[in-house]
């Protein structure tokens, strides 16, 4: 199995979601996926159509970034992006995952599918970084909890389960995961600061993430 | 009494931030257009500010009322991937 991570860094708070990208890359390469990491300005339109149309042989795509509701953005967050919704042949027949990234369910996601995408998962709200604070590590918490979708999605689609299968349980894993770190906030909002707004952050990214299967 | 000033600014471009919602030990207020606001506080007391947006990291710090005025300068960064 081929996966393709496109990770920009420029613009914050996409320095974590690289971050984060480099650990799902570990992960990955560790379930035996080769991997191609398009990082930075690799994530400019361009860049990503090239590494796109001469790796047809990679079955997921894998985004964390800036996107809208049209477009995963990359770097280019004041142009049409790095894959907007116009482009859906050049992923047709892939597996389009925007995790962490805002809003692209919206409209990306169903033109994407509509394209001939086999499956797509986004966000249809806003998606929250998560940061290491004082009083815990909450930025741990958001890489976790984000890399169990990816994790799940491989290990099922690796031990054979059909594409809508292995989308529903990564989905899944990745709502009880934010349900666990939720619980663990909530459990500690008298004493730690924060903790109110990562509640509400975890909430927001564990309640709008939605899966598409043509 | 003193007075307690929070002045909430985008950590990236340091432009002010208004109508964020900014709270002391309880109290709670709204910044202005000049993304600021002001809490009456009893001088010597220690008191925990917490900004919140829909948009940014929480911004949390503990500050010690030492002087008729005090004031927190809230740099805040941007939270949302869009």
């Amino acid at each position: 199995m081929k996966a393709i991570v496109a990770s920009p860094f420029l613009w914050p708070p996409t320095q974590l979601t690289y971050g984060m990208a480099g650990q799902l890359v570990s992960a990955l390469q560790g379930l035996g996926v080769d991997v191609v990491w398009l990082q930075g300005l690799e994530t400019l339109r361009d860049v990503f159509d090239f590494a796109v149309s001469n790796q047809p042989d990679a079955t997921l795509i894998f985004y964390m970034g800036h996107a809208s509701a049209t477009a995963f953005l990359g770097e280019d967050v004041y142009g049409v992006g790095m894959l907007p919704t116009g482009d859906s042949g050049r992923v047709r027949g892939r597996i389009v995952v925007g995790l962490p990234a805002c809003l692209s369910a919206q409209q990306l996601g169903p033109a994407l599918i509509q394209g001939g995408v086999d499956a797509f998962v986004g966000s249809q709200e806003e998606m929250y970084a998560q940061w290491p604070e004082a009083e815990h590590d909450y930025l741990s918490d958001w890489f976790d909890y984000t890399n169990t979708f990816y994790k799940s999605l491989v290990n099922s689609l690796n031990g054979g389960a059909s594409l809508a299968d292995a989308v529903a349980k990564a989905l899944k894993d990745y709502q009880d995961r934010c349900t666990y770190y939720m619980s663990y906030y909530q459990d500690n909002l008298d004493t730690w600061p924060n903790a109110d707004f990562y509640y509400v952050a975890t909430k927001q990214n564990r309640d709008f993430v939605v899966g598409f299967i043509r | 009494m003193a007075t307690l000033v929070v002045k909430v600014t985008d950590g990236q471009t340091g432009a002010s931030i208004s109508y964020v919602h900014v709270e002391a030990d309880g109290m709670v207020l709204t910044t202005g257009l000049d993304g600021s606001c002001s809490f009456g506080v009893d001088q010597g007391k220690t008191y925990t500010v917490k900004v919140r947006s829909n948009f940014y990291r929480p911004f949390s710090q503990s500050i010690l009322v030492n002087q008729a005025t005090v004031t927190v300068n809230a740099q805040i960064q941007k939270a949302i991937l869009s």
